[in-house]
């Protein structure tokens, strides 16, 4: 690591840029020691293309010490900068890149808060939910997933699954089934939460709903509630027909 | 046949027709023989004393004063009214072929081949006549007689009318006749738009013919007093024998009139045979000449028109007083004594107060207006309550209309030349606001960058960036940045450091926010700055702006940082610092270059920083302590290593 430390610190382009292909291609393990050496690099700035990679690398080596240096690089005038900086933050995971994603929400650019919300739900941020709910009302699409994967199977909080049932009128089913989906095949929401949400799509009465539950059945688990399943069926079943 | 005999022509035909003789006027006057309209006897003796005569006769009995009512026309053929004291409204249905007029008492209006006459206050029929023959150009009343002029294939003609509706005088002639006025048994018409000539109505006698010396297509009575003109009202008085001499009492609109409103107190009448209100409706301009004394406008305002806007203007310099911001196009505006009276499209009549604008009153005619003709000759208007100027503005101005932005634009101005905070706040909110015209918000941002007070606002305002989730934008940052840093108030530092490190920041601002930023920030700010420059060096190349910004931010270094050289100077050599932000810092680097001569152009000498001065005069290396040493180490290193070469050589 001494030499990818010293060769980062050069002015060579070529050389930094075989020092990050030689760094990506050791992997979280073998990379190991070049976050500082990254960081510090990142710190002092680079042209645009090897700064994109930079981030990206520092990012798969999966050390929350490389956050600082992502998070720094939210701030880039540069859509593309910033889009690998959410990219790095997600690899970088972590407390403080979970409370960077969360900024990183917050941008304006389509792309960032898009990928943003993404990572937010392969984060396991639960505390990103009612951000990620407003996010889905400004069209966000990619938060419903999140949602889906982070919310809390039962009535009453902020972090309700509730948040997506209640916009299946308002929103594409397509969009909302993609998070319900990902609740009905989790195993820390209860049955009966589940089944509840069964019973709401199958109250759409419609082809689609119908094809968003045989999607949920395609998907579900091996392992999963065979009460559930039996409610998906059912449901189903009751649909056919349904135009 | 010639002009002359033209004229003489009709004149003996009507004068038969009529079976009226010219007849001697009555003993305070003085008669004047020959042609009517005719400018031939204006420098004879007589004409001077029908002057004269006429003058008398107009101070000794003042105009009979006028309705207070407003008359629209609300359909293809209907009139509605209103009486402006009681707020009562009336309606009557008769085609039009030119808009009606509100004279003295009563309204005029033709159609179907036939005059009508309406009492303005109720709208009861007094007569109608179908003795007018040809297009109506214009009408005068004192609510006994009806003066009008026409247009015929065969000439101009003026028919007056008695209380009945019969034809008490008729002249003929083929100069071009406007729009005549009425009082004391005189009736006023104005021709070849220089000229007014006075008949004495009873006796159909031709008094004097005077030379106005402003365009006049208008005699009007108001207050008691009679004005003739367009742009500018001359009013009847002994100084109007002075007119040629520039002695008149000339109520004119200030020469500093905004490019806004019309520049004419009145339009040409033939204007009016359009029974739709126009721009020229929506865009008007109206003041109340006063009646005695120095020429002038009543309670000192001129008043003007733009499409929802009425505004009060100082008669003088034209000033902005204020701005009466409505719902719909105005399409009449019309000068009170002490304010000013406007109809909308919508059909509301609005009262508005001389000096703030203050909605005194409204009504409702209870329809929409195509068009609409005011007189408010004795309404006291009174006063009122009303957001202070630069309220008024901040509505006007985030009216989004492009029709609007010439207006919205002096609005602006007017505010800028106001240094009060508040004035500074409210531009800040026009800048800011989503509703503003691109035009307004261009203007009110360059009135931001000068101001000089407001600084607090300025720093709230600052606080707020572009968020998605919140749905917040970025504030006007670069005018403030401007402003704040002309303060030198360094309590915005921080926040313009926090808006020049979003990426949010506009394009547009983002230059005066670094140049700003610069100019503020102190030592424990160079962290920030220093992180600018390396985030963007090597990604900046053909951005003009963020390359200048960086130099910006490159010179905040250098003066706050005994070492910031020696980091501009690392920036500048590095490989990955763009080619243009290279060339621009070493342009910096040169020209902040501590100088060898500095001090000895410098005539003072107070003995202080002896130690300084030595040492600049010494040092005539641009380069740095800390990068001199550095340099030095590299050079002796290097030495050494000859050396040793040397020696292996040897060996």
């Amino acid at each position: 690591m001494k030499a990818v430390s010293s060769t980062l610190a050069s002015g060579n382009v070529a050389e930094i840029d075989a020092a990050l292909t030689n760094i990506r291609m050791a992997g979280k393990e073998g990379g190991k020691g070049a976050t500082a050496p990254l960081a510090a690099r990142l710190k002092n700035g680079l042209p645009k293309e090897l700064l994109k990679k930079a981030l990206e690398t520092i990012g798969e080596l999966e050390d929350p010490a490389a956050a600082e240096s992502c998070e720094a690089y939210l701030a880039h005038r540069d859509p593309e900068v910033r889009l690998a900086a959410v990219r790095c933050l997600g690899g970088a995971k972590g407390p403080a890149a979970t409370k960077a994603l969360r900024v990183a929400l917050a941008d304006l650019d389509v792309r960032v808060h898009g990928l943003a919300a993404t990572l937010l739900g392969e984060a396991k941020a639960a505390e990103a939910v009612p951000e990620l709910v407003v996010a889905l009302d400004k069209g966000v699409n990619e938060a419903a997933v999140s949602i889906g994967q982070l919310c809390e199977g039962k009535a009453g909080s902020d972090k309700s699954c509730d948040a997506l049932t209640e916009r299946l009128k308002s929103k594409p089913l397509d969009v909302i089934a993609s998070g319900l989906q990902q609740v009905l095949t989790r195993k820390d929401v209860p049955d009966d939460y589940k089944k509840n949400i069964i019973k709401v799509v199958r109250e759409l009465s419609s082809a689609k709903a119908r094809e968003v539950l045989e999607s949920v059945k395609k998907g579900y688990p091996k392992d999963g509630s065979k009460a559930v399943l039996d409610a998906l069926d059912k449901a189903i079943k009751d649909l056919e027909g349904a135009k | 046949m010639t002009g002359r005999s033209f004229v003489l022509g009709l004149l003996v035909g009507s004068l038969g027709l009529a079976g009226l003789a010219c007849a001697g006027a009555s003993s305070d006057l003085v008669a004047v023989d020959g042609p009517a309209f005719s400018q031939e006897a204006i420098n004879d003796d007589a004409n001077q004393k029908a002057q004269v005569s006429v003058l008398d006769r107009l101070q000794k009995q003042p105009a009979a004063p006028g309705a207070d009512a407003v008359v629209a026309v609300t359909g293809t053929a209907e009139l509605t009214g209103l009486d402006l004291a009681s707020g009562k409204t009336w309606s009557y249905k008769h085609p039009l072929d030119h808009r009606p007029q509100l004279t003295g008492t009563v309204v005029v209006g033709t159609g179907n081949g036939e005059l009508f006459v309406l009492d303005a206050k109720t709208g009861a029929e007094k007569w109608k006549s179908s003795k007018a023959k040809g297009k109506l150009v214009g009408a005068g009343s004192d609510g006994k007689y009806v003066a009008v002029t026409l247009k015929a294939d065969s000439g101009h003609k003026l028919v007056v009318f008695g209380p009945d509706g019969s034809v008490k005088m008729e002249k003929a002639t083929d100069q071009p006749l406007t729009s005549p006025g009425i009082s004391a048994g005189l009736v006023l018409v104005p021709w070849k738009n220089l000229y007014v000539s006075a008949f004495e109505i009873e006796t159909g006698a031709q008094l004097a013919t005077f030379i106005t010396d402003t365009e006049t297509t208008h005699v009007v009575t108001w207050g008691g007093a009679v004005f003739a003109g367009q742009g500018r009202l001359v009013r009847f008085d002994k100084d109007l024998l002075k007119a040629k001499q520039g002695g008149s009492q000339l109520a004119a609109p200030p020469k500093e009139l905004p490019n806004v409103s019309r520049r004419d107190l009145l339009v040409g009448p033939d204007h009016d045979e359009r029974t739709t209100a126009d721009a020229i409706d929506s865009t008007g301009l109206t003041g109340r000449p006063l009646t005695s004394g120095p020429a002038g406008f009543e309670s000192g305002k001129i008043y003007g028109g733009y499409y929802p806007f009425v505004f009060g203007m100082d008669a003088k310099t034209a000033k902005l007083s204020w701005v009466h911001t409505g719902k719909d196009d105005f399409v009449a505006i019309h000068a009170g004594k002490d304010g000013v009276v406007g109809v909308d499209k919508a059909g509301t009549v609005k009262l508005l107060a001389a000096g703030n604008g203050a909605l005194v009153k409204s009504f409702p005619l209870g329809k929409p207006a195509l068009s609409a003709d005011i007189l408010a000759d004795t309404l006291a208007i009174g006063s009122g309550s009303s957001a202070p100027l630069p309220e008024q503005i901040k509505e006007a101005t985030t009216l989004k209309d492009d029709r609007l932005s010439t207006a919205q634009v002096w609005f602006l101005d007017t505010a800028a030349a106001v240094p009060d905070e508040a004035t500074t706040e409210v531009l800040l909110q026009v800048a800011d606001s989503e509703r503003a015209a691109p035009a307004i918000k261009e203007a009110s941002r360059k009135a931001i960058a000068l101001r000089t007070n407001g600084a607090a606002a300025m720093i709230t305002l600052l606080g707020r960036h572009a968020n998605f989730l919140k749905g917040t934008r970025t504030p006007p940052v670069g005018p403030m940045a401007k402003a704040l840093a002309v303060m030198k108030e360094k309590k915005a530092v921080q926040p313009l450091i926090e808006q020049l490190l979003d990426p949010t920041l506009p394009q547009i601002d983002l230059q005066d926010t670094a140049e700003s930023v610069a100019v503020l920030a102190e030592k424990e700010h160079l962290p920030q700055l220093q992180r600018f420059m390396n985030m963007y060096r090597g990604s900046a190349t053909g951005n003009i702006r963020l390359v200048d910004s960086i130099a910006a931010i490159a010179a905040a270094i250098i003066r706050i940082d005994d070492k910031g050289r020696d980091f501009v100077v690392a920036v500048t050599k590095d490989a990955f610092t763009d080619a243009d932000v290279k060339l621009t810092l070493e342009k910096l680097l040169a020209a902040s270059a501590p100088k060898k001569d500095d001090k000895k152009d410098d005539g003072k000498d107070d003995g202080k920083d002896d130690k300084k001065k030595k040492k600049k005069v010494t040092d005539d290396d641009p380069t740095p302590p800390g990068y001199k040493k550095k340099k030095a180490e590299e050079g002796k290193k290097k030495d050494e290593k000859k050396e040793e070469k040397k020696e292996e050589k040897k060996d």
